[in-house]
């Protein structure tokens, strides 16, 4: 064949084992600590402001609270400013008296988000994932068996629960922004996995007398200089996005630095590992026409 | 090699036709590139359906009067007007002759003696949408007082206003003149007192209860107005016998005959002028007065100038409530160009090295191919006059991430081809054949995924789901049909190594 045959699906059982790792630990996360959701789904203000000169984030805390306001989050960002954010129902304009008082400064940004409209996102947001689900689930459906179609989408679910749960580990904020760039990282990972797939179903059909385990492995090993290529060069141009772009991108960025390595993970060791371990259980098919042929 | 030749030419007007595109037209910037505000209103719809209740109560209940039909009360609801009836032979024809002369309304019987009258479902909606269209038009009245160019006013969803206006950072008084109802209505007052529970014992049905604007005192006043918005032919900004500002205000000749006749007639007593439902001042009426009047209050020379502004501009059919707010500040979106062209060149560099690296020959081509994917892009993006966010920029480049992708997964057919044993001619055909299902698969998949994204509707995502989707339809243009074609030139001229 000319490539170097690594045998992919022997890892398999390690790879479950990290990947179920990642995934109970990602659920964990979700479940204590939470998301940091983003004005768009909670409601509220935002202002960020960078002051002319440094201010001591405990001091204006306590001048916050001392202003009459109870429920907020500061936070110093990496370009030296400073983010309020207020819940729903503190009142904004508090929070700008504080800052006149505190010292000269330049508003770099300020919004304020009701309950209708936060509301409306967040179920907007969870619908908007699930019709991608089910838009990719008719995509596969109709293009190859059902069973991979499940594979295709477990591993899709396992790629965006993991990326959730990084979110979730560094406190990143999750705005609609974010949420969008999860929908893209659903489609990388479906578009990672029928690669694969799509060499997986030529194969089944020239070298019709090898075992499924094989042509799972000379696939994988047929599309790895692909995976690995692609995935470097979308890896690349995140990062560079990630640490140069700036608070609001490095935020949306972040998605894709995460999900492009767990995509590539489970594109390789969960889709088709998945198929492979399923058919062999049910009824081992595969296997057995292949031994009699 | 004729296909060849077609597919240059047509490469070149393809090219031609986007650098016009992208050097005459300007990119929209979105706001939060620009700097400004932005605003979603709602209008209060069911206060609306409640005053245009309100508005036909009187008249359907003179209406059933003169035809002998025995009142005993008329409520107005936001779900319709409710009326009282004593039970008599003639009441079916009466409701029969209502039904008639109000076609917009429907009459139900609800039980003994009550009547339910309330718009057709399809009079509400349009009543909706002219509520909208006509709050739309007085904003875009009101907003141009404020000098902004380029002001966005437009409506998003079914029911919702959204206002950008692009280098304006004045979110309080963008505030004050897009979200003041300003309806402006003169009132003959009955009595004035210093609590509210006093004048109730005089309510009777055609007077109703307002509060001054402070809320120290409490007016009696008619509920029919003399005078209203709608009768002013303009306001402006004077001062008044003390030399603080006022509003001064002209009116139209017809009304300003009939508050000549009222005023004489009503020499001595108070008017009250009631603006958004509380007594800004109440006057007493000193001699006629035809075509003008004061508005005097305690205002700043800024809230006397923003006055006269809705004024002139007219009431909103309902209250606006504010929904989303939004300011940037000119640093960020400054700040976010600079990052984001940063970022893309490295993006851009990283993604030229490895292409080449491995490539060779053909990633010297494959990075013509992506450079044409971002050009076409940007081109599209100008085109369909689509509006450059800042995760748009993200879209873009990762976008230039992603095209790669067709690329690689041709390159890499293609040189498996070639270590079978095919020639290089053969290889490319090949490669090309056996691995389109999978670029299809790859563009179809990205393709669905913007195309839902379109769903969330508003402003940043919708800008990133363009981007991603023009993006998709010019990788395929650049990254499928014409790397083959650069392919099978530089294979023609021999020049082509992998």
């Amino acid at each position: 064949m000319g490539v170097k045959e690594i045998d992919f699906l022997k890892y398999r059982k390690i790879a479950y084992l990290i990947s179920i790792f990642l995934i109970i630990s990602s659920l964990v996360l979700l479940f204590t600590k939470g998301l940091n959701l983003g004005l768009d789904f909670t409601g509220g203000t935002v202002i960020e402001v960078r002051f002319k000169e440094s201010v001591n984030i405990g001091d204006l805390r306590k001048k916050l609270s001392d202003g009459g306001l109870s429920a907020f989050s500061l936070q110093r960002t990496g370009e030296g400013t400073v983010i309020i954010k207020l819940r729903i129902d503190q009142d904004p304009s508090k929070a700008l008296k504080v800052l006149e008082d505190t010292g000269d400064y330049e508003l770099i940004r300020r919004e304020s988000i009701g309950a209708v409209v936060s509301e409306e996102l967040r179920s907007k947001a969870v619908w908007a994932i699930v019709v991608a689900l089910i838009g990719i689930l008719i995509y596969l459906g109709f293009r190859f068996e059902p069973l991979w179609g499940a594979g295709a989408i477990l591993a899709l679910v396992h790629d965006v629960l993991i990326v959730l749960g990084a979110y979730s580990l560094f406190h990143r904020e999750v705005n609609l922004e974010v949420v969008s760039a999860f929908l893209i990282v659903a489609g990388y990972s479906v578009a990672d996995t029928v690669v694969i797939y799509d060499r997986i179903r030529e194969n089944l059909r020239v070298r019709k007398n090898l075992p499924f385990y094989e042509i799972v492995n000379i696939s994988v090993n047929q599309t790895l200089s692909r995976t690995i290529m692609t995935s470097l060069t979308t890896f690349a141009t995140s990062l560079a996005l990630f640490i140069l772009g700036g608070h609001a991108l490095s935020n949306i960025m972040f998605a894709f630095v995460v999900g492009v390595i767990v995509g590539t993970f489970s594109s390789v060791f969960v889709a088709s590992s998945f198929v492979n371990d399923v058919k062999g259980l049910l009824g081992k098919g595969a296997k057995e026409t292949s031994e009699e042929a | 090699m004729k296909n060849i030749l077609n597919n240059i030419i047509l490469l070149i007007i393809l090219i031609a036709g986007s650098v016009a595109v992208v050097t005459l037209k300007p990119t929209n910037l979105g706001l939060d590139l620009k700097g400004g505000v932005s605003i979603v209103l709602e209008p209060d719809i069911q206060k609306a359906l409640e005053k245009e209740y309100e508005k036909y109560a009187l008249d359907m209940e003179n209406f059933l009067d003169e035809r002998d039909v025995k009142i005993l009360d008329v409520t107005v609801k936001k779900d319709g007007i409710h009326i009282e009836v004593i039970e008599e032979p003639q009441l079916s024809k009466a409701i029969e002759e209502l039904e008639e002369n109000f076609p917009r309304f429907t009459v139900k019987r609800e039980r003994k003696g009550l009547l339910h009258i309330q718009l057709k479902s399809r009079e509400i909606s349009s009543f909706e949408k002219s509520i909208i269209s006509q709050a739309i038009e007085i904003l875009r009245n009101r907003i141009d007082a404020l000098g902004v160019a380029q002001p966005v006013i437009t409506k998003i969803g079914p029911k919702r206003i959204l206002i950008e206006l692009p280098g304006y950072l004045d979110l309080e008084r963008a505030k004050n003149i897009i979200g003041k109802t300003a309806s402006l209505e003169l009132k003959l007052v009955v009595e004035s007192a210093p609590s509210k529970e006093i004048l109730e014992e005089k309510l009777t049905r055609d007077t109703e209860i307002l509060p001054s604007l402070k809320g120290e005192e409490w007016f009696l006043v008619k509920k029919v107005p003399v005078i209203t918005g709608g009768d002013l032919k303009t306001a402006y900004q004077s001062t008044d016998e003390y030399g603080s500002p006022a509003v001064t205000f002209e009116l139209k000749g017809e009304a300003a005959s009939k508050f000549g006749n009222f005023t004489q007639n009503n020499i001595g007593k108070r008017l009250a002028i009631v603006l958004d439902n509380k007594v800004v001042s109440a006057p007493v009426i000193r001699s006629r007065i035809s075509n003008r009047g004061q508005i005097t209050g305690y205002f700043t020379p800024e809230e006397a100038r923003d006055l006269a502004v809705v004024l002139r501009a007219g009431a909103l059919p309902t209250d606006l409530h504010i929904l989303q707010e939004r300011i940037v500040g000119p640093s960020l979106g400054k700040d976010a160009i600079e990052q984001g062209i940063k970022a893309g060149i490295l993006g851009f560099a990283l993604l030229v090295i490895l292409i080449i690296a491995r490539y060779k020959v053909a990633g010297v081509a494959a990075t013509f191919s992506i450079l044409l994917n971002a050009l076409l892009l940007w081109a599209g993006l100008v085109l369909l006059d689509a509006t450059l966010t800042l995760p748009g920029i993200a879209g873009i480049i990762l976008n230039m991430g992603i095209a790669v992708d067709s690329n690689v997964l041709i390159f890499e057919r293609f040189k498996e081809e070639l270590r079978l044993g095919n020639t290089l001619r053969k290889a490319i055909e090949l490669g090309y054949r056996r691995s389109l299902s999978a670029v299809w698969d790859t563009h179809i998949t990205l393709l669905v995924a913007a195309l839902i994204l379109f769903q969330f509707g508003s402003g940043p995502v919708k800008g990133f789901a363009t981007t991603l989707a023009i993006g998709t339809i010019a990788s395929f243009i650049s990254n499928v049909h014409y790397s083959k074609v650069f392919l099978d030139l530089l294979a023609k001229y021999r020049i082509l190594k992998i």
